[in-house]
């Protein structure tokens, strides 16, 4: 199409995407494009939709505009040199991510990881959950059309930033793990900023609780909307918080335990409505076992090494073979497949992301509902959209 | 049941390979697989390429929903002709991870509805993870013989999976 048109119509039947969704489209409705730059997508998501006036007959998610192809590029570099991909592929948990090509290359290599740095990832990683949960708050509610409390949920991500900036050097697109430890090692004065922020929190969660969770404005928003009924989250892959609003409690913690989270005493939130609000409850729920898991590790945090000192640095050679890793992370299932020739890089690495299998549900669950329970529903299911692309 | 040893790796404990079963089967044979496993609270992980010089493999990881476990389901593929039943009838999430094994493998799914590409913006050819022939490993490589021969009596789930796959072939 050149520039301008001269045809003021021209190109305004669609693209590939927009003509298969339109060929089964009845006469009388309305296609529609939410995104790919829109509110409440959080990022280039764009979504197909049949309208019949406010209601959604057909929904169908476009992906791939922030496409990256991480795989490809696990596949062109050393082990190590990797990590930073791994910061970018879901920025809001990191170190999930982090923990998740940790773990497999650690497994594929037979690595030993110090008591130690098990415990500085749990308490990393957890307080990125923390963070990952608060942002969604903040941001869900702001879909819904409460501006007020992400300003709210960000003032306590910040003091969570500068607590993590303090051992990783970044503040978002964190990349401080590695084969057989993490970067650096927790001072006095992490653990005292960790512990101020402990006492902080269940005050502010107490605060949140009174301020939207019992709102009747959310609640009618909420309830009742998008429900997702077990079998339909069983066969389409769903985890994390989505899978566990719908009644099943599975959490990669418990279920495939890693690292040392066997011994942290904390419940699995699981709620059985399967509608927005048990969602939103299983995050909310969420963000206390986070801080006692937390406090916990601070408490029984062991001396020792940060990293294992026959770790290996730069490159290096892991043996022959393949090994699939999960870890929970603020969405959900994490998985990594990594399968080696023995050489310096890669021969294969598959991503598994979590909001993948959960956003390929919004097509069932989407249809018959009002527009705007549609934008609560997307909202519900926590979507970063590159970790959808890779 | 001679063949079961053969096609099976049941050995390993999961701690070392992140999988306590993995299983070979025709291509074929994956929708009635794939069935069985939903029967029995399994569900889809992912779907993952892998290039070969044997051929394309595409594996099928599965977890259980109330235990630990990993099973891992195999199909090996032609280079020339990769086609394979889609088991988006029995996993709809399965949809999304054949579309994108289409997208960077060139690997077609029949009788999956919608073809369009997920990922990328259009087919491209070569597909981006296939790799040069020089390449590519064989297969026995990354799973080499020893670990393909275990105690498979004794693990029922395998067992049940391997009588309700057709006639061993020249797997």
């Amino acid at each position: 199409m050149s520039w301008p048109a001269a045809d003021p119509c021209q190109g305004l039947e669609g693209d590939l995407y927009a003509r298969v969704f339109a060929e089964g489209a009845r006469d009388d409705t309305l296609i529609l494009n939410m995104g790919p730059q829109h509110p409440s997508t959080h990022g280039v998501l764009r979504v197909l939709l049949e309208m019949d006036g406010e209601y959604v007959l057909r929904a169908e998610p476009v992906l791939g505009y922030i496409h990256r192809m991480h795989e490809h590029m696990a596949q062109n570099r050393a082990y190590v040199q990797f990590f930073p991909n791994m910061g970018r592929v879901d920025y809001l948990h990191a170190l999930a991510w982090n923990w998740a090509w940790a773990g497999a290359v650690e497994r594929l290599a037979g690595l030993e990881v110090p008591r130690r740095a098990e415990y500085i990832r749990v308490i990393c990683t957890e307080l990125n959950r923390i963070n990952s949960h608060l942002l969604w708050w903040g941001a869900y509610l702001l879909d819904l059309g409460a501006v007020t409390p992400i300003m709210y949920a960000f003032e306590d991500r910040e003091l969570v930033m500068d607590m993590l900036q303090l051992i990783t050097g970044s503040r978002l697109t964190y990349s401080s793990f590695r084969f057989g430890g993490v970067l650096t090692d927790i001072d006095i004065e992490f653990v005292s900023r960790c512990r101020s922020f402990l006492a902080r929190m269940p005050e502010r969660l107490e605060m949140y609780r009174d301020l939207v969770t019992g709102n009747a404005i959310l609640r009618g928003r909420l309830e009742g909307v998008g429900v997702i009924d077990q079998m339909t989250a069983r066969r389409y892959g769903a985890t994390g918080p989505v899978l566990r609003g719908s009644g099943v409690p599975y959490d990669v913690r418990r279920a495939e335990p890693y690292g040392l989270y066997h011994e942290f005493d904390y419940a699995v939130p699981v709620r059985h409505e399967g509608d927005c609000m048990a969602r939103y409850m299983v995050r909310m729920d969420e963000l206390e076992a986070s801080l006692s898991i937390v406090a916990q590790a601070l408490d029984g945090l062991p001396e020792g090494h940060h990293i294992h000192p026959d770790a290996p640095r730069g490159k290096w050679r892991p043996p022959a073979g393949e090994v699939y890793f999960a870890v929970e992370g603020a969405r959900g299932k994490i998985g990594v497949y990594v399968a080696s020739d023995g050489t310096e890089i890669p021969y294969r690495v598959k991503l598994r992301s979590p909001s993948f299998s959960n956003l390929s549900l919004f097509a069932e669950i989407g249809q018959g509902t009002l527009l705007s329970d549609a934008v609560a529903i997307l909202g519900s299911l926590d979507l970063v959209i590159p970790e959808i692309d890779r | 049941m001679p063949e079961l040893t053969s096609r099976l790796l049941l050995a390993m404990p999961t701690g070392d390979s992140g999988r306590d079963a993995a299983l070979h089967v025709k291509p074929r044979d994956i929708r009635l697989v794939a069935e069985r496993l939903l029967c029995q609270d399994w569900f889809l992980e992912d779907v993952c390429g892998l290039d070969l010089a044997d051929g394309l493999a595409v594996l099928y990881h599965f977890a259980h929903w109330a235990r630990p476990g990993r099973v891992v389901v195999r199909v090996m593929l032609d280079h020339d002709k990769p086609e394979c039943p889609s088991i988006e009838g029995i996993y709809p999430g399965a949809s999304w991870h054949e579309r994108e094994t289409r997208d960077f493998f060139g690997i077609e799914f029949t009788g999956a509805a919608n073809t369009t590409p997920l990922l990328l913006a259009e087919r491209l050819d070569p597909p981006p993870l296939l790799k040069r022939p020089e390449r590519r490993i064989p297969r026995g490589r990354l799973w080499p013989q020893g670990e393909w021969v275990g105690p498979a009596g004794g693990h029922s789930l395998a067992e049940e999976l391997m009588s309700i796959c057709g006639e061993e072939g020249d797997q």
